[in-house]
């Protein structure tokens, strides 16, 4: 053997060698790294949220410091606001009337795009699926589809970053493949470090109105059951809080099969709500009575899966 | 097209939060409002009576749709003007499309807003029809009391306010009110049968 | 027909009734479809003398809108307190940046492409609006009030506690 023809042996053997110490990630590790650097790394960029046929762009920033997290939104456009969570709870500071408001929201973490930590909880439901690799922001990014196994929730698609693993672009899909919702950054930098905003001292500065402040409870203290469920929905929040005057309470539970999330609410009857099916953009709601109370099942999951779910509900006193 | 008043875009105002807030209804009366004139507007484009009403009804069916998104940057009627324009526009397109025998090309269809209009009266009937109506409404005018023929003339080629009117006639507002009003009154009166009778 | 109404619909055609007047008139209208279509007779005379064009509008036009406006979902904004003509968009050169990437036609589709259904019983805003209700039952369901440009709710969030101060 000449020594050139040595030479590209042992450079093809090397790149070989080196090739088979980097094995190809699948989805699922693929979306568990996502989740991990969700949490622990500072970023910021710009990102577009578009819903109901609306483009909302907004500064971002997430601030990550010995288990802390901090997300910060800025918008672009009127109404000007900042908005800031952390600690379950969404403050949004409007700039132009100098209001906070601070919404207690424990259940939900991220802004950008919820996946469940434990993927295992949703193989049931969903199938991951590494289906491409695309350039977004002008970083290459692996594909993942979140295909639902049954029709009763939409199907997803998350491009993470092959570098840091950050979510770029997440769309959630109707049945028929229409994107109903998008969330999408046009830039991203990851940094060393970033600042925290400290709450507290907006609170302060500004006079602050606490909406949704009700304690999490048990959700045996809820007056009904959810009797019809499909595959993979888990409780996951409930509380009885004062909505819409500060006299009416209203039974809040929050479903959610680790992608889609359902709310049921129920308070007493009133003449003003109507029944049956509604859409709001990609929320589909129905409404239904039960007695003296007045039942409402929404969420960004199809018409009959809010529709079996708000039939499916007894009163807790009725229930064999 | 003439001027709106302050009244008609405080009552457009009224509507559209009205129909902003859940108010169905509200949407009718702005499409009550404004159907003949987005059926003209949208025939200057199509050149076609009957499309053009087709074209219009799915122009108020996208401003339904849309109107989630209308923050009052501009005068309502301003807003849903441009929605038919581009819902005629983009029906000129796809009715190219569809025949490889007409040409259409986008630009053009903003610079022929005055090009003669009896394009899409095709049928000999319909034309007939069309020189039939006119005729009757210049008869009709012409056979109006003098008073009546001029403030009708001053409104409907001068574009005249009422109080412009009032001053060009030396009369009060209410006397230019009601010779308007009877005007069209002896028009209709006219015009009516042959509508009845005729192809709508 | 009272004289008197289409005296007020001849003055409404000229843009010289007072909005309290073309309200009543127009409701008028939505419930006497001749009344309907003799305005728009009138309106196709205003337009014929100017274009030798006359333009019938089909009777059953603004009931097929009407139709079709009754599958379309409600809208359920936050009421605005103050109805905004000069009202500016305040973006940065990135926005416009995200806008020429994602206004791309593969992204998306129109606002209501996902179907929505008739509701049943719908009735008029009751002493606590229907639509705030709703609106109440959105905000507490997900953050995405705060992302989407309709965050200006202030008169929709209702207080429910005050902070401690």
């Amino acid at each position: 053997m000449t020594v050139v023809n040595y030479f590209f042996l042992v450079l093809f053997a090397s790149i070989g060698l080196a090739s088979a110490g980097e094995p190809e990630l699948d989805a699922r590790q693929v979306v568990v790294k996502m989740n991990h650097a969700m949490e622990v790394l500072n970023y910021q960029g710009t990102v577009a949220f578009l819903r109901n046929g609306k483009l909302e762009p907004m500064k971002y920033v997430h601030a990550a410091e010995n288990g802390i997290e901090q997300e910060r939104l800025t918008s672009l456009n009127s109404p000007l606001r900042e908005i800031i969570r952390g600690a379950g709870q969404v403050s949004c500071l409007f700039k132009e009337t100098q209001q906070t408001l601070v919404d207690h929201r424990p259940f939900e973490r991220s802004f950008l795009v919820d996946v469940p930590k434990k993927l295992d909880d949703i193989d049931a439901t969903y199938q991951l699926e590494r289906v491409g690799e695309e350039n977004v922001a002008m970083l290459p990014s692996y594909v993942i589809a979140i295909r639902p196994k049954d029709n009763a929730r939409y199907p997803r698609k998350i491009w993470i970053e092959k570098q840091r693993f950050l979510p770029l672009k997440a769309v959630v899909y109707d049945n028929s493949g229409v994107p109903l919702e998008q969330m999408v950054f046009t830039e991203i930098e990851v940094k060393d470090a970033l600042p925290f905003v400290d709450v507290q001292r907006l609170d302060a500065d500004y006079p602050a109105r606490h909406i949704h402040q009700a304690q999490p409870q048990s959700s045996d203290q809820a007056a009904f059951v959810a009797s019809e469920l499909p595959k993979g929905f888990k409780e996951i929040f409930f509380t009885r809080k004062p909505m819409h005057d500060a006299g009416q309470p209203v039974d809040h539970l929050v479903l959610s099969d680790g992608f889609t999330l359902v709310s049921i609410y129920m308070e007493n009857k009133t003449a003003a709500m109507p029944s049956g099916l509604q859409s709001i953009g990609a929320v589909n709601s129905y409404s239904r009575t039960l007695d003296n109370y007045q039942l409402t099942v929404m969420g960004v999951a199809p018409a009959e899966t809010v529709k079996l779910i708000a039939e499916g509900i007894k009163l807790r006193d009725a229930r064999e | 097209m003439s001027s709106h008043s302050r009244n008609s875009e405080q009552l457009d105002e009224n509507l559209v939060l009205r129909v902003q807030q859940g108010d169905k209804a509200a949407f009718d009366l702005l499409v009550i409002k404004y159907q003949h004139k987005i059926i003209q507007l949208v025939n200057r484009y199509v050149k076609d009576p009957s499309e053009a009403q087709d074209v219009a009804q799915e122009t108020f069916i996208k401003a339904y749709r849309a109107l989630g998104d209308f923050r009052g940057d501009s005068a309502f009627y301003t807003w849903l003007y441009r929605i038919a324009i581009n819902t005629a526009k983009n029906y000129l397109v796809s009715r190219a499309r569809r025949s490889s025998n007409y040409q259409v090309d986008i630009q053009d269809a903003e610079a022929i807003e005055n090009a003669p209009q009896l394009q899409g009266m095709d049928t000999p009937e319909r034309l007939l029809l069309n020189q039939e109506i006119i005729d009757t409404i210049k008869t009709a005018i012409d056979q109006l009391p003098e008073e009546m023929r001029t403030a009708i003339m001053l409104r409907e080629f001068e574009g005249m306010s009422y109080e412009e009117i009032a001053v060009a006639m030396d009369c009060p507002v209410g006397t230019v009110r009601s010779r308007l009003f009877r005007a069209r009154e002896a028009i209709d009166i006219k015009l009516n049968p042959l509508l009845e009778h005729g192809d709508s | 027909m009272p004289e008197d109404l289409n005296q007020k619909m001849s003055q409404f055609l000229d843009n010289e009734l007072d909005h309290a007047d073309a309200l009543l008139l127009l409701q008028k209208m939505q419930s006497q479809p001749e009344l309907q279509d003799k305005m728009n007779r009138y309106e196709a005379v205003s337009h014929a003398l100017k274009t030798d064009v006359f333009l019938a509008v089909r009777s059953d036009f603004s009931a097929k809108i009407h139709q079709h406006i009754r599958q379309e979902a409600f809208h359920l904004l936050p009421q605005r307190k103050s109805y905004k003509r000069t009202y500016k968009l305040m973006a940065l050169a990135a926005s416009v940046a995200i806008v020429t990437v994602i206004v791309d036609r593969s992204l998306e589709p129109p606002f209501n492409a996902a179907s929505t259904l008739q509701v049943a019983n719908t009735q008029l805003p009751e002493p606590y609006p229907l639509n705030k209700r709703i609106n109440d039952y959105l905000q507490a369901h997900n953050n995405s009030v705060y992302t989407n440009g309709e965050a200006d709710f202030q008169p929709l969030g209702r207080v429910t506690a005050y902070s401690d101060k």
